[in-house]
Formats: structure tokens, sequence, C-alpha cells
């Protein structure tokens, strides 16, 4: 696996500027994506479900071949995000995700103290059906005594093939991924962590 | 407690409840990292299906009861209520779900009791289901997918002190 070489100065500029809170998109992050879909028909999906999400995914232990992308993740990928964002990333977890018509994820934070999650990303596989939905969606919130308010949808981001959409873990950070009407959205997602 | 009595409300009065609740007007709810529905609290015009819960309750309980908060709820395609949206209460309660939806879909209430699926309440038209729920419990309306334009849920929630 290979990642293409980025322009750092630019994309860490994107990132400091961008409102609803910072977050970056970067768009042929690598040289053969087609190689990384092979692995996620590999490693076998099971549905999960709750009152907050319907998707298929990898448990999260993985096989051989996701942990060994993680391990790109945290040795390629997480210097350069540390040096784009600012953050002190060190690591990464990782899970494959495939969006079938009628999978969502409704809006939450990612936010949770214990965890120190700190960068979430998503990266977009090439679909053999491309979706229509799925887009991730990035909200203006305001805390006031704990709880959100004034909730502005602000970004909409495409799961374009080859993309990775990142942004800072916060109290804010208030996100979904709209449902999938039809097709496939087959995604490597997780967090980033110091 | 955790049933489901089908067929608990005569049509003609859940047609005329719907109706109350429209004269009414629906208010938007979209804290959407909670919930994303109408609702309408302590409705008035809904009297005598309220009546018809309270009578099915007292009966199912044992005793009579009265209700101590009222709430109807309409979801839409994209519509839901997470559980963490669901109001903490330290009594115990007698919740009651009288379904006025025109048509059945998969779109269900999931109650959990610590953690643990406790029971699940169908959409299922005309019915009224009973769950006793304690400080412990939490409940959930799943979300309503878009692939279902026509779908409208319409769900008349009582609760009991027990």
């Amino acid at each position: 696996m290979q990642f293409r070489s980025l322009d750092e100065a630019a994309l860490a500029a994107a990132y400091r500027r961008r409102a609803p809170f910072p977050f970056v998109v970067i768009d042929d992050l690598v040289v053969d994506p087609d190689a990384l879909l092979a692995l996620v028909d590999d490693e076998g999906l099971e549905h999960y479900q709750s009152d907050i999400f319907a998707f298929d995914a990898t448990a999260p232990s993985l096989g051989p071949g996701l942990a060994a992308v993680r391990e790109h993740f945290t040795t390629q990928l997480a210097p350069v995000l540390a040096r784009i964002t600012g953050l002190p990333l060190a690591r990464a977890d990782l899970r494959a995700f495939a969006y079938r018509a009628g999978h969502y994820l409704l809006p939450h934070t990612d936010h949770q103290e214990s965890l120190g999650r700190l960068l979430a990303y998503a990266y977009y596989l090439p679909s053999p059906e491309p979706p229509t939905g799925g887009e991730l969606e990035l909200f203006q919130a305001q805390l006031v005594d704990d709880e959100l308010t004034a909730i502005e949808s602000v970004v909409m981001i495409d799961p374009r093939p080859n993309r990775i959409a990142l942004f800072e873990v916060s109290r804010t950070s208030l996100h979904q991924v709209r449902e999938v009407l039809a097709g496939l959205r087959v995604s490597l997602a997780g967090w980033f962590y110091a | 407690m955790r049933q489901l009595v089908e067929n608990a409300i005569p049509a003609a009065l859940a047609r005329d409840s719907v109706a109350a609740l429209d004269v009414i007007g629906w208010t938007r709810y979209a804290m959407i990292d909670r919930g994303q529905y109408e609702y309408i609290d302590a409705p008035s015009g809904v009297e005598a299906l309220l009546v018809l819960v309270t009578r099915l309750a007292s009966s199912q309980l044992g005793f009579d009861v009265r209700p101590v908060h009222t709430r109807a709820v309409r979801l839409g395609p994209g519509d839901y209520v997470l559980s963490h949206h669901d109001r903490r209460h330290d009594e115990p309660l007698l919740e009651c779900i009288a379904d006025l939806s025109t048509a059945p879909s998969s779109f269900a209430v999931h109650y959990r009791e610590g953690g643990r699926p406790h029971f699940v309440v169908p959409n299922q038209p005309l019915a009224i289901s009973l769950v006793a729920r304690t400080a412990a419990s939490a409940v959930n309306h799943t979300y309503v997918s878009k692939l279902h334009d026509g779908a409208l849920i319409l769900r008349l929630i009582t609760r009991f002190l027990t």
C-alpha cells in the first residue's frame, strides 16, 4: 500500500480555516485503491444495528490484510496527518464498512473522554455499485449546559472513491452518514489517537 | 409487564383522534443528536382515547391508574428518536403506546432494560402496547427509512405511575 505525496502546507491551511470544526478532504490518497477493496472482500462483513446506526462492517479484530492496512495508516499516514492537523497522532484503528440501501449512521460527535479519539476519518473505496446518498454531513452546533443546540447543517462530503475525509473529534463535532438510497458505499473508517 | 394488545383501538376512534391532533398542529423536534420527529405534548381532543388506554392499563395492572404524561409523536421518512433522548425517571412507570398509524411498517419501538433488549413494539395500527419501566430502562423509535416514501407513524404515548 502506498500513499500519494501530499501538499501538507496547503492541507494544513485548509484544515485550520474550516467550519463548522476543523476538517479536511483529500482526494486520490492511495496509489492502488482497488487492491484495498479486494482486502475488504476477503475479510467478511457482518450486520450491525442499534438505535443510531445500521450497516455492515468487519469485526473489530481484523484479519491480516486489513491489519496491515491499519499498520500503514499508523506508520505512514499518522505522521503526515499530525503535521497537517497539529494533533499528536501516533496510532490509528480501522474497520471496513459497507453501507447498502437503507443503511445510515445518525448524528453523533464520536467524542468520549475516556477513548482519546483525536481525529476521525473515513476513506472511501471504489464501489462496484456507486452509491446514491451516503454523504458525510457535518453540523455546526453550540454546547450549552452540556447539550448541543443551534444545530445547522454546514458541509456535505460525497463518498468519492479514493477520498479521505478527516475531522477533529470534539464535543461539538456533530456529524452523520446520510442514508444510502441505492448502491453500495464502502469505506475504511476509524480514528487516530495520541 | 410487556405486552401488545392488538386491535385495541376502534378504527373510528383512531380516525377521530388523528383528526383532533392535526387540528392542534404538530411541532417539529430537531435536536438531531437526540431525535427528529413531530410532537404534541398533553394533546387535547383525544380524551376518549385516553380513557380507553387508562382503562386498559388499570385492567392489566389490577388497580386504577391515571396518566401523568401524554405525548403524541409523528415520524416520517428520515425521522427517529434515540434512546439517550429518553426522559429519565426514578419512579416505576407503565408506558402505553397507542398506535394511530394508518398502515403498518417495519419501524418499531425498542425498549431496553439495563442495556439489554426488553420488548419490541411493532408499528401495528390500532394496537396498544403496555411496558413497565424502571430507572434502568430506555426506549428508542427506529429510524424511518427514506426508502419508504409514504411512511407516517403516529403514536400516542401515555405514562402512568405504578
